[in-house]
């Protein structure tokens, strides 16, 4: 028999949690101690456009706020960019190199429909053009339509870019299977290719073949090759998972030190921490996530953009596998790469619910996307 | 060849979609009854007046903004423009304070806002306006107060609309008064160490989830200690509002200390015919008069007034339910691992005697 007082501290707590205090951003007051105190660390400042700017001067100064806003994590500069080519944005007359930066701006806020129309538009007057084929291909291959990436790629190798069409073509023969082809392949690429940068990224592709396959300790090896050519947060962030899901969490945590705190690295970071049992440094990152999303939320940002981090952070932090099921389900419908596929595999995994776990085979299965990572978790409860 | 290098470049921007250390660029307008703040970032305050990182090392020095501040101002005049029932208000800014928040430091600026609560609020709002398409305007602070994008006229809209309802009627607006207070009066119970003391000094001897030797459940004084709390803090909060008593007098802070001191002195030497819950309401409006300096400053009249103290008290209120719950999970663990003689001794005397200690010691600093 349980005394009806025995709830009264919970109800309470519910009802002073759920007041709508919680869902304001927080701030913290504070005056510097002296007059020569550091009170923000600005970024470097990019040249202003004068009135007699050319569109090639608009081009440039406008990739380079892309640029930084990719070096520093930080979303302000495409806004910055974004206005930089206002006159010309989603006008059908833009000329192509302003447009594919309007192009890079979508995907970079992962607003992919708008990047495919607006890639399309250059292509209508262009169909030959290398950047945007490139690009469009990269959107084909994140929305699991591989037959449309393949012919992509193809006629970027009629437009010139040899090396990315060839990887380009490789990484979705990857995606779909072949990983031996593809092994071959990056590794003939690498071996011919002189530039620094593009060596990595090329290593950090064969590397995710590798991981696909199965082959975990190949991957890290390329991964580790990769990153000591050219340090890169997508690199950094994909070695980091191959080490949660091979539990090996101090690795984790070292793998990202020195990273930009992104959302998708301070998720990884709290999770390493968490499960190495460092409870106290975990929340207090834990935290600074939940001001994050609440800001977020207050400048009416659209969580479904979000799907991805907002699935994981479900799963890994909250460790709400329903939740986490329901966000990356209608994540696929945003994107479907390989970690789209294993956070909803794993949400399915962790509730344990054979019919939603059935659910999940059927949906891969029918992607066309082979992937050890993914489909050792739905062979494993098997009935 | 350039077409080729331009590939090179953005094929490893594209390949992989970038991962955000925080949100784009916001700003707060926060309106308080007959206050507005306005809360711009330094980053995008730098943006706007280049002359601000004077000596250009990228470094932004509090001087540097102390010096900046009148442009700052001249700045924010230019760009936010309120309009009362159509007519223009003009908005003395003064600097307030710097506030970190999760992406950046941001600087505050406050004026007085000279709109009744009837009438109405627009707004025409161009910081920013033509620099970066994704700045907004957040205001109210709260995600369903409303959101704005800088433009200049109402005619090409970025996102939205350039002229913004803000407040219309009396009756939503009684409503938000009421909601915007209820963290206040949260923040002021949770941040303010002496009424947790008072607080805690009350349910020091309160053994929960134990029934006495007649059988009846002890969470009942409890209830009826915290009520007499809130009633009269409450009834004085009210009185020193509608100005019928005076609430800065010289003696409440030092007569908050002692309340302590005296409420955990009983717990040592109880005195029998004095009950926790008369005490507690006797001791509720002092403090009551403690918190109306609080309202005082955020100058609220009129019928925002009642709507402001309701809110107010709700969330001293669930500030108190809070702490009341957390300290009943305390004891609902404690109570399986204490003998009562155990928890008498550590808990409500040892207890009492650093509450009591702390009570002095406030006492003295405040006379």
């Amino acid at each position: 028999m349980h005394s009806p007082t025995r709830f009264l501290p919970m109800f309470v707590l519910c009802a002073a949690w759920c007041s709508p205090a919680w869902s304001v951003p927080t701030t913290w007051d504070f005056l510097p101690s002296h007059r020569y105190e550091v009170v923000q660390v600005l970024a470097a400042r990019t040249k202003p456009l004068t009135s007699s700017a050319s569109i090639d001067d608009v081009a440039s100064s406008a990739r380079a706020l892309i640029e930084q806003s990719r070096r520093l994590s930080d979303p302000r500069f495409l806004g910055r960019a974004q206005a930089m080519l206002a006159p010309w944005w989603n006008r059908a007359e833009a000329p192509a190199n302003l447009a594919i930066l309007q192009a890079t701006i979508e995907q970079s806020r992962h607003h992919f429909d708008d990047a495919r129309k607006t890639l399309q538009r250059i292509l209508q007057a262009n169909p030959r053009h290398a950047q945007a084929l490139l690009t469009l291909a990269t959107l084909e291959k994140l929305s699991g339509r591989y037959a449309l990436a393949i012919h992509v790629c193809e006629q970027l190798q009629d437009s010139g870019a040899t090396v990315y069409a060839s990887a380009c073509t490789l990484e979705t023969k990857s995606l779909l299977g072949q990983s031996a082809q593809a092994k071959a392949g990056f590794k003939r690429l690498v071996d011919s290719e002189s530039n620094r940068a593009t060596r990595a990224w090329l290593l950090s592709l064969a590397a995710e073949n590798m991981e696909r396959a199965g082959k975990n300790s190949e991957a890290r090896a390329l991964y580790l090759v990769s990153l000591e050519l050219q340090a890169d947060p997508y690199t950094a962030l994909a070695l980091t998972d191959l080490y949660l899901r091979d539990r090996q969490w101090g690795a984790a945590y070292q793998s990202l030190r020195g990273q930009a705190e992104s959302d998708a690295v301070l998720i990884r970071r709290a999770f390493a921490l968490q499960q190495a049992g460092e409870h106290a440094q975990a929340q207090a990152i834990v935290l600074t996530l939940e001001e994050r999303f609440r800001a977020m939320h207050a400048r009416g940002e659209e969580s479904r953009f979000h799907g991805r981090e907002f699935a994981l952070y479900a799963l890994w932090i909250e460790r709400n596998p329903a939740k986490a099921l329901a966000i990356s389900q209608s994540n696929l419908s945003l994107q479907k790469e390989p970690l789209d596929w294993w956070v909803y595999a794993a949400s399915a995994q962790a509730l344990g619910d054979s019919l939603e776990i059935d659910r999940v085979r059927q949906l891969f299965g029918a992607s066309g996307l082979v992937d050890l990572r993914v489909s050792a978790l739905l062979i494993g409860v098997r009935p | 060849m350039s077409g080729l290098l331009s590939v090179l470049v953005c094929a490893l921007l594209l390949f992989s979609a970038p991962v955000w250390a925080h949100k784009a660029s916001d700003a707060y307008l926060i309106f308080n009854s007959q206050k507005v703040s306005m809360s711009v970032s330094l980053h995008d305050l730098d943006l706007a007046l280049p002359g601000m990182d004077a000596d250009g090392d990228r470094q932004l020095r509090w001087v540097e903004v102390q010096e900046a501040q009148s442009s700052i101002i001249a700045l924010l005049t230019r760009t936010v423009r309120l309009e009362c029932n159509q007519r223009p208000l003009s908005l003395a800014w003064a600097f307030e304070s710097l506030e970190k928040r999760t992406d950046a430091n941001y600087l505050r600026v406050a004026a007085s806002l000279q709109c009744a609560s009837t009438d109405s609020l627009h707004l025409k709002y161009n910081l920013l306006e033509g620099v970066d398409a994704s700045h907004r305007l957040v205001i109210g602070g709260q995600s369903n107060a409303g959101l704005v994008s800088p433009t200049s006229t109402g005619r090409t809209e970025i996102r939205a609309g350039a002229e913004h309802l803000v407040a219309a009627s009396g009756t939503s607006q009684g409503w938000s008064t009421l909601v915007r207070f209820v963290p206040q009066g949260i923040h002021h119970i949770l941040g303010g160490p002496d009424h947790l003391a008072f607080l805690l000094a009350l349910l020091l001897p309160i053994p929960l989830f134990v029934r006495d030797l007649k059988g009846q459940a002890t969470w009942w004084p409890l209830l009826r200690t915290i009520t007499g709390f809130t009633l009269g803090h409450s009834l004085t909060l009210l009185l020193a509002n509608l100005g019928l008593i005076a609430a800065d007098l010289p003696w409440v802070e030092p007569a908050i200390a002692a309340s302590i001191a005296i409420s955990a002195g009983l717990n040592l030497r109880p005195v029998t015919w004095l009950r926790a819950d008369v005490l507690a309401l006797a001791f509720g409006l002092v403090h009551g008069m403690g918190f109306a300096g609080v309202m005082g400053q955020a100058q609220v009249t009129g019928s925002a007034l009642y709507w402001g103290l309701a809110g107010f008290n709700l969330g001293v209120e669930f500030g108190q339910l809070a702490v009341l719950s957390a300290w009943c999970l305390f004891n609902f663990w404690l109570a399986r691992r204490l003998s009562p003689q155990l928890r008498e001794l550590f808990i409500v005397r040892a207890g009492s005697c650093v509450l009591i200690a702390l009570a002095l010691f406030w006492l003295m600093q405040r006379l």
